[in-house]
């Protein structure tokens, strides 16, 4: 999905695959919300303008078009069907809506694009911000083009979703969200402004006390909400592990796990002991003053505790390893990939619980 | 005698300095300084504790690679006035920011040392380097200055903690040592700092500080004491200016350094500004990395009531040069709430970690109420690759990451433990963007 050099062998015209809902695709209204995949040589309604937007560089060779209640109630057989339907269009560049604020098609339109975009198909869409698709696609890295609230903004949604499907589908290189129009994609770099940071803090700070318009230069992220797990029937049956980012670590360190930002995991086994011995761990995540750790390290990873629970039968067994990453300034894309791999190995064990002490 | 501390009216005599050398006498003329290694030496020998110091002077340009980078300080001495420079390290504590001191700008001490002791966790002395010239060097801080390195080895058996407090005189002194050169001599340039009334409908301003405070090798200085028990408390610039403020953390390279405490940024900014377009009050400094959430709240409740009180219409924040990472982010963006809660118009300076393809989020904690940051940006980044250098001094070995093997220092490099990347970021004007 990233920029690329533009090759020798690009077409010269821009083979465009446009996908609608029955809506703007002139199947109807919402009674048509349940038409099935239907695919029209050329374009269709808001097509037309996309195309001369795209001319003479791009041409819709076929519009895909799909009712937003069947594409929900049937999304999985309709993706394949789109898929399929690619095979045969071949389109450099796949261009799905725009669906302003229209909750289920912003939907479609994401997972389609999504879907090209594993494809190495590139694919642009168009939404409000405030659309679901928006908020569920965006950390896909989606390149969704900012839309107004409805159809009102159509032709300048599609100017820009124009432009910018043309740069993709030639591998040009693309300029930032604000630029080009879309949405913050989760992807972010690292530029030059040419100004001290002490100068731009106090030109943004006297604009907003006088109250004049001015942009953060940091979007804050929302985390995903982790809803807790629903309560164990019966412990004292349960396979329980102890699972932590405190970065308690076999003296020396063997498996290399670093201060900050780890990228991999680590085991140990704690099959026979009764807790764990100080002198034996070291606890290497650089956040927190580890003194206290280091004296007793069941202070971080409670072995001692949940061997006792084991004894009174309170817990049903604890699993001979214990699973041990670094926390500390960790990239959360790299802790989604460690906790869905001691995850799946702990699936695999037969665990029914983790205890996750945290620092 | 009356009224002689507390004026916060200081005067700095500027000496600039392009070249140091060698000599068998210690003098400063046009630009230069002739530096008496053994003099030096014998103004900051602490045998007990230091076995050996090697002093090394290195020059922008220079194929020359530091590393075990601790702590840069800037030359300077007080030659009018009671107070001293760096107060409470020596001698009676008595406010600074009054007087005159003698500066040679252009030119700082390095101390680089390995410590005697084993650590590991936050408390422990981490990789930092500076390229002296390379692609690395303009984001490496200090790379542009003539250094004076002081690469200290300890007696055997010395404690971690004695140590560092033997570094601390060291650095501190032999800064002092340098600047008393130009003592008996009439500077080229004095700059006079005082926050003098201004027109009163410029918007009051202050600087809100989070300083770092975890334990030993992660610390700093109020007036030669650790903050590790530090109530928001309020600093004149000046007092900033004397080195009121000096480090003691090595636990990032991105750390602060003491020289970035005395030519703060956001200090240099606000007081060019003072009578321009805002009315600098002051600074409120507070430690971060607070040990629980219930203090975190309080720390930023206790920042915002002290800009408060002080009258303040604008807070404008950073996590000092060093910038904001993991746990302290928590305390800043609580900081952050507070104050506009407290209806200060806040703008917050921040880094963003994350990873170089740029699609990690980039800060780990935030509050709605951040809603003018400035980013001097680190995702979506590598600083460019630093190629083999022909000198190196601090050590035999460096060792970016705990993660990785300890390797030839001399060699190319492409890393991110450049020492004070932050502040150089910063200063180059740095941010980030959505693409």
């Amino acid at each position: 999905m990233g920029e690329g050099i533009e090759g020798d062998n690009m077409p010269d015209v821009l083979r465009v695959v446009h996908y609608l809902n029955a809506f703007f695709g002139g199947l109807g209204g919402e009674e048509e919300a349940h038409t099935p995949v239907s695919v029209h040589p050329g374009a269709l309604g808001p097509g037309r303008l996309l195309e001369q937007a795209l001319a003479p560089q791009g041409q819709i060779v076929a519009t895909i078009v799909c009712g937003d209640g069947y594409f929900a109630d049937h999304e999985e057989a309709v993706v394949a069907q789109v898929r399929a339907h690619w095979q045969t269009l071949k389109p450099d560049v796949f261009i799905a809506g725009p669906a302003f604020r229209a909750g289920r098609y912003g939907l479609a339109c994401g997972r389609l694009c999504l879907e090209a975009e594993r494809r190495q198909i590139p694919a642009v869409t168009g939404m409000h911000v405030e659309n679901p698709g928006s908020d569920l696609y965006r950390p896909e890295h989606l390149y969704i083009i900012a839309t107004e609230g409805s159809a009102v903004g159509m032709r300048s949604a599609l100017e820009r979703m124009a432009a910018l499907a043309i740069k993709r589908g030639h591998r040009q290189p693309i300029g930032t969200a604000t630029d080009e129009g879309f949405l913050p994609r989760a992807v972010r770099r690292t530029v030059h402004t040419g100004t001290p940071a002490a100068v731009r803090a106090v030109d943004m700070a006297l604009k907003k006390w006088r109250g004049e318009p001015y942009t953060s230069e940091l979007t804050v992220e929302t985390f995903e909400a982790i809803p807790p797990a629903p309560p164990l029937h019966d412990p004292s049956t349960a396979l329980v592990a102890l699972v932590t980012e405190a970065g308690l670590v076999r003296q020396g360190n063997p498996d290399r796990l670093p201060a900050a930002a780890a990228t991999h995991w680590a085991s140990y086994h704690v099959a026979g002991m009764d807790r764990l011995v100080a002198g034996e761990w070291d606890a290497v995540h650089g956040g927190y003053d580890n003194t206290a750790a280091l004296q007793d390290p069941n202070r971080v990873v409670p072995l001692d505790a949940l061997r006792e629970l084991e004894r009174e039968g309170v817990i049903g067994k604890l699993l001979d390893d214990v699973f041990v990453t670094v926390g500390n300034i960790g990239s959360l894309n790299a802790m989604k990939r460690i906790g869905a791999e001691i995850a799946a190995t702990l699936v695999q064990r037969g665990v029914q619980a983790v205890v996750l002490p945290a620092t | 005698m009356a009224h002689d501390a507390g004026a916060f009216r200081l005067e700095v005599g500027v000496f600039p300095i392009q070249r140091m050398i060698f000599a068998s006498e210690t003098r400063y003329q046009d630009e230069m300084l002739n530096l008496d290694r053994t003099a030096l030496l014998a103004a900051i020998a602490e045998p007990r504790v230091i076995a050996n110091v090697e002093i090394h002077l290195v020059h922008p340009g220079e194929s020359c690679r530091l590393i075990h980078v601790l702590d840069t300080v800037a030359p300077m001495a007080k030659v009018q006035g009671r107070s001293t420079v760096y107060p409470g390290f020596f001698g009676t504590t008595m406010p600074a920011g009054d007087g005159r001191n003698h500066l040679l700008r252009g030119a700082a001490v390095i101390v680089c040392a390995t410590f005697p002791e084993p650590t590991s966790g936050a408390l422990s002395p981490v990789e930092a380097i500076i390229d002296m010239s390379g692609p690395a060097a303009p984001y490496c801080a200090c790379s542009d200055l003539v250094n004076v390195v002081l690469v200290c080895h300890p007696t055997p058996g010395v404690t971690n903690a004695d140590f560092d407090a033997a570094l601390h005189r060291a650095k501190l002194k032999a800064a002092g040592y340098l600047a008393r050169a130009t003592a008996a001599l009439t500077p080229p340039t004095v700059e006079t700092y005082e926050l003098s009334p201004v027109d009163p409908d410029l918007p009051r301003v202050v600087y809100v500080d989070q300083l770092h405070q975890q334990g030993l090798m992660a610390q700093t200085f109020l007036y030669g004491k650790h903050t590790q028990g530090l109530e928001p408390t309020l600093l004149h610039p000046n007092e900033m200016l004397d080195g009121a403020l000096v480090n003691g953390n090595y636990r990032a390279p991105a750390r602060a350094a003491t020289y970035g405490h005395t030519q703060n940024f956001l200090v240099q900014e606000l007081y060019r500004r003072h009578g321009q377009d805002v009315n600098f009050l002051g600074v409120v400094i507070g430690r971060g990395w607070q040990d629980s959430q219930l203090l975190k709240e309080r720390q930023g409740w206790m920042m915002a009531r002290m800009a408060r009180l002080l009258g303040a219409q604008i807070a404008i924040m950073s996590a000092d040069v060093g910038g904001t990472g993991g746990n302290n982010t928590i305390d800043f963006m609580q900081t952050i709430k507070a104050c506009e809660h407290m209806g200060l118009q806040t703008v917050a300076v921040m880094q963003e970690s994350g990873n170089p393809d740029g699609s990690d989020p980039t800060v780990v904690d935030f509050v709605p109420e951040a809603n003018a940051l400035i980013s001097v940006g680190g995702i979506g980044w590598h600083t460019p690759a630093a190629p083999v250098v022909q000198r190196v001094i601090g050590g035999t070995t460096v060792q970016p990451s705990i993660a990785e093997e300890p390797r030839d220092p001399s060699g190319p490099l492409e890393v991110e433990c450049w020492y004070g990347a932050i502040w150089k970021r910063a200063e180059l004007g740095l941010s980030a963007v959505d693409v």
